[in-house]
């Protein structure tokens, strides 16, 4: 059985080992008693083959990492065209210069990185280690760059979705859920017609003063099923007067959004306050939200609401933003493609860990540097998403 | 390129012998590597675990999923017969409105039980069903290479596709999940059911997919056989690329879809909150465009069994290779386009319903270029009835059904009135179960003696499709019925619609049908690992692609003894066997003995030869 061979001259092994650099690659015996290159595993063929086959593989799991990019772009562009105001506002809490910063760190990180790929091909281990440790330093300032970012970014609370801080006291906007009738996005238009316009300085008022009173709500639990709207409740609002001058820069906010058209919601707080009008669905089911605790508690959290504005000044939380309730919905996507982002950073950072523990090895040479080539084409399609993210989100 | 150079055929395969010198199956991928014979007991099973649990061999790997998407298909198919026995009568209430009769689970159970049965079948059973079970077997040995591209990778697949499932699984413990298959925003965000556990689950068995499908397009491209040219190739290849590309692209907008559906649970990002002014359309929108082509993910590569279960069992060239081969790559890129017909009723822009309709009919082209195609291949053919062929004709009829019955609810006028029916549960079942199931059953039969190297019981083969054709047809053609009277899909009880109970109570009894013809086939398959069941021949159907003319029965650990150089088709019968469908009608099929080297076939000398091939001796 066990027929010791000969390597033989059309052996592919031996005749395609190497890649016309003059390095002779170092040879192995295989299990089927077969000098091949260490490197060539015994499925593949040729080292070109193993090359070719590494490289296509990693082209194909990169067009995976854009269309996982690709969908987080897409949130991005929908909310951008459905609400244009919302990313005017945004982008001005976010750091220019440091994303600039970033950047050019990130270019830096790609330039030193093809660098290192040169080193390998060329032989020179010190290019190689030294371009490799690099671009580890560089992605490690960009991440904590990012640190600095995002801390300062909570410190003013600006979170995520529905914990953003908005400028109604220290509430975050998951303290007025349910109060947050915000406009449903298909609403056909004969409702849009339907509702009343919400212009009139004495309307305003009454808004306000239906919107204090949706805070008083503060306490209606998240999940509340209850259908019932009890009509009549908010007329407990216009008797606590604080409450009125808290909410009217909102009130004036409402308005606006109210010019857009779809208004169903800020409408259907204002007639709650009459006598139980005919509401659409979603309407009336988010003003049982505003309406379904006790009215006795709205004039407290009215009060609440004066005082609990502890961030007004001194921490940079200036801007429309902070008044505009759908804040969250920016840095949702902002935190969320950053922060998927930064952890293809980390996860580059560790793979290119892995090629300087092997390249102080000499795993690495002319003849073989698949790893480092595929790495590099990694860390540049890292590169090339930030330098999509940083325009979209910080520029424009 | 090495040189090429003709090996003398001076050692033919003795013909009374199932395997030549040097290929018994000692050295099949099943019977190795062995332990030493003083290590027993744990110890040796021990031994045995690892050699499965860490083997990367594609072969072994195919053979472990194929166990584990058995196990979920059976855990799922039981699910489904809960659902049909809950069914089986309208409940009775009280004049409390308490239910005390008829049913045999709550309301609450009852929607956990169907979720639980969607997610199971399409993400744990459907998707990896036929590429990484039959696929993973077959596509190196299809393609004359030793293994896969990056077998490690391959193995690492099947273990995130196991995390994965695991995952998912653990979230029955926490109470399952309600929401539907389809986890719509913003009931999905406000259940308390373990939606973030399943959403993980999915997202991580989406990786495994990815791999399985970047694994198999780079072997297509890169480790091709010396004269494997693309036209060469065989249609089943041609459909696991195009489901491969599928895999590549659609998935890992499932994986964002699910992060965010994670994060809004978790967080409350609000981007597909309408309460918070986020868009529960958007979340539809990034389900369907993963989830619609994930039906050609389903579909595809059962496309790829027919056809070749119809050219062996015509014994005829598939008629119009080429059209059947690149229509699968057209479904495949069309299939990005149509996500917009499962949301005619969502609100969607009436213009984009319009060109998601039309989009939808132009892919019925394709599909129908196959089903044209394989009709032609079996005309005038010598047809052979066996199992295979038995579910290939099955799935023939099924798919078609399924297949027009998609053109009706891809119409926009049409669908308003069948969205959300039985209607729909029927067609999608017509090509799932219709379509993938029964190509995976027909190619698990057609595969069997290649993967176990034993016959099954040809008897219980046939009572086993006629059992699952009956059964299915019963089951879910009187749904077509229900739905276009208004049954509702997802619902509980029917109190409103009394009339149907009959017609649910033949669909309960049609799916006992189908869960026994099921039954049946899970018990030949074991009864033919029975150690006195007759040993399979390299070639049972005398099939003409490289798993049946150049490997052994099971094959070999390194699938060839030589390189193989193709000079020929993968259906070209007549070059092969001197027979064809036309000029051979009625004459019985020749059992075809193939070990080693074919004498028809030039051998490659590439220097991987392995010494224990019988030409070295």
């Amino acid at each position: 059985m066990a027929t010791s061979h000969s390597v033989t001259v059309d052996d592919p092994h031996a005749a395609h080992g190497g890649d016309g650099h003059g390095h002779e690659e170092h040879m192995l015996v295989g299990h089927d008693g077969q000098l091949h290159p260490s490197r060539l595993q015994h499925f593949f063929v040729s080292s070109e083959q193993q090359f070719e086959a590494s490289k296509l593989g990693m082209w194909l799991f990169l067009s995976t990492e854009i269309l996982l990019f690709g969908g987080m772009f897409v949130a991005y562009g929908i909310f951008r065209v459905l609400y244009p105001e919302l990313y005017e506002q945004a982008s001005l809490q976010l750091d220019t210069v440091l994303g600039a910063t970033n950047t050019l760190v990130l270019l830096l990180s790609s330039l030193t990185m093809a660098w290192a790929i040169r080193g390998a091909q060329m032989d020179n281990k010190k290019v190689l280690v030294g371009n490799l440790i690099a671009t580890i330093v560089l992605a490690s300032g960009f991440l904590v760059v990012k640190y600095f970012e995002y801390t300062h970014k909570f410190e003013l609370g600006i979170w995520p979705g529905v914990n953003f801080e908005l400028d109604e006291g220290t509430q975050r906007v998951s303290d007025l859920n349910g109060a947050v009738a915000l406009t449903p996005l298909f609403t056909p238009a004969s409702e849009d017609e339907g509702a009343p316009e919400v212009t009139g300085a004495t309307e305003d008022a009454e808004v306000a003063e239906a919107e204090s009173g949706a805070l008083g709500a503060a306490d209606a639990p998240l999940t509340g099923e209850d259908q019932a709207a009890p009509s009549g409740d908010a007329d407990a609002v216009p008797d606590s007067p604080e409450a009125t001058g808290a909410s009217d820069a909102e009130a004036a906010d409402l308005a606006a959004s109210g010019g857009e058209g779809a208004a169903t919601g800020e409408p259907a707080a204002v007639e709650a306050q009459g006598a139980g009008a005919a509401l659409d669905a979603a309407a009336a089911s988010d003003a049982a939200h505003a309406n379904s605790d006790a009215p006795g508690e709205l004039a407290t959290a009215g009060v609440e609401t004066e005082h609990g504005d502890d961030h007004g000044s001194g921490h940079g939380r200036e801007g429309e933003i902070f008044s505009n309730r759908r804040a969250g919905i920016f840095f949702a996507i902002y935190y969320v493609m950053t922060g998927i982002h930064a952890i293809h950073i980390v996860i580059g950072i560790i793979a290119i860990g892995f090629l300087v523990f092997f390249a102080q090895r000499d795993h690495y040479s002319s003849v073989w540097y698949t790893p480092v080539e595929n790495v590099g084409l990694y860390w540049h399609i890292v590169d090339i998403i930030w330098i999509f993210v940083f325009p979209l989100m910080y520029l424009i | 390129m090495a040189t090429l150079t003709q090996t003398p055929q001076t050692a033919p395969a003795p013909a009374a012998r199932a395997y030549p010198v040097g290929h018994e199956p000692v050295h099949n991928y099943l019977r190795e590597p062995r332990p030493a014979d003083d290590v027993r007991g744990l110890a040796r099973a021990w031994a045995w675990v690892k050699s499965w649990a860490l083997s990367v061999d594609h072969k072994r790997i195919g053979i472990m999923y194929l166990v584990a998407v058995s196990v979920f298909f059976t855990v799922a198919g039981l699910l489904a017969l809960g659902i049909r026995t809950e069914l089986f009568f309208v409940n009775q209430y009280s004049d409390t409105g308490a239910v005390i009769g008829g049913n045999i689970m709550g309301p609450d159970t009852y929607n956990r039980v169907f979720t639980m049965h969607g997610l199971i079948m399409v993400f744990l059973f459907i998707i990896p069903s036929i590429p990484a079970t039959m696929g993973n077997f077959l596509l190196p040995i299809m393609v004359g290479a030793k293994d896969v591209a990056f077998p490690r990778l391959n193995l690492l697949s099947l273990y995130v596709y196991a995390a994965g499932a695991s995952i998912a699984l653990w979230s029955i413990t926490t109470g399952g999940v309600d929401t539907g298959w389809t986890f719509y925003t913003p009931y999905s965000k406000e259940t308390g059911t373990a939606v973030i556990a399943m959403a993980l689950g999915a997202f991580v068995m989406g990786f495994s997919s990815i791999l399985t499908g970047l694994n198999f397009i780079v072997t297509i491209h890169k480790m091709r056989a010396p004269g494997m040219t693309w036209n060469r190739m065989p249609l089943f290849l041609w459909s696991i690329y195009a489901t491969s590309i599928v895999q590549i692209l659609a998935t890992p907008v499932i994986g964002i879809t699910m992060v965010l559906l994670v994060m809004e649970r978790v967080m409350g990002i609000g981007i597909f909150d309408p309460a918070l002014g986020g868009d529960p359309v958007l979340f539809q929108h990034f389900f369907w465009f993963y989830s619609h082509p994930a039906v050609y993910i389903m579909i595809l590569p059962a496309f790829g069994v027919i056809s070749e279960l119809m050219g062996t069992f015509s014994r005829q060239r598939v008629y119009g290779y080429r059209a059947v081969a690149l229509s699968s790559v057209a479904i495949a890129l069309l299939g990005f386009l149509v996500w917009g017909h499962h949301m005619f009723t969502s609100g969607q822009s009436p213009v984009s319903s319009v060109v998601f309709s039309l989009i939808t009919f132009l892919i019925g082209i394709p599909s129908g270029i196959k089903i044209f195609n394989w009709v032609w291949t079996m005309y005038k053919g010598s047809v052979w009835l066996k199992t295979p062929m038995l579910y290939a004709l099955t799935f023939l009829f099924l798919f078609t059904i399924g297949g027009v019955t998609g053109i009706m609810v891809g119409a926009l006028a049409v669908d308003i009135h069948l969205h959300d029916t039985y209607f729909v549960v029927a067609h999608f079942h017509y090509v799932m179960m219709g379509g993938t199931v029964m190509a995976f059953l027909g190619g698990i039969h057609y595969w069997w003696p290649k993967m176990t190297g034993r016959l099954y019981n040809e008897t219980l083969g046939k009572i086993s499709a006629l059992l699952v054709f009956l059964g299915f047809n019963m089951t879910f053609f009187i749904q077509f019925v229900m739905g276009s009277q208004g049954m509702p899909r997802r619902y509980y009880d029917y109190p409103d619609m009394p009339w149907l109970e009959p017609l649910h109570q033949a669909s309960t009894i049609g799916s006992y049908v189908l869960g026994l013809g099921l039954l049946v086939v899970l018990v030949n398959g074991m009864l033919s690992l029975r150690k006195k069941t007759p040993r399979a021949p390299g070639n049972p159907w005398g099939g003409a692609t490289l798993e049946w003319t150049h490997t052994t029965s099971p094959p070999d650990h390194h699938n060839f003894h030589h390189t193989p150089l193709v000079t020929h088709g993968p259906y070209d019968y007549e070059v092969l066997f001197q027979t064809s469908g036309d000029s051979q009608r009625g004459a019985p099929v020749p059992i075809v003995e193939v070990g080693g080297p074919q004498e028809m076939d030039q051998e490659i000398d590439d220097g991987t030869r392995q010494p224990d091939s019988a030409a070295d001796m």
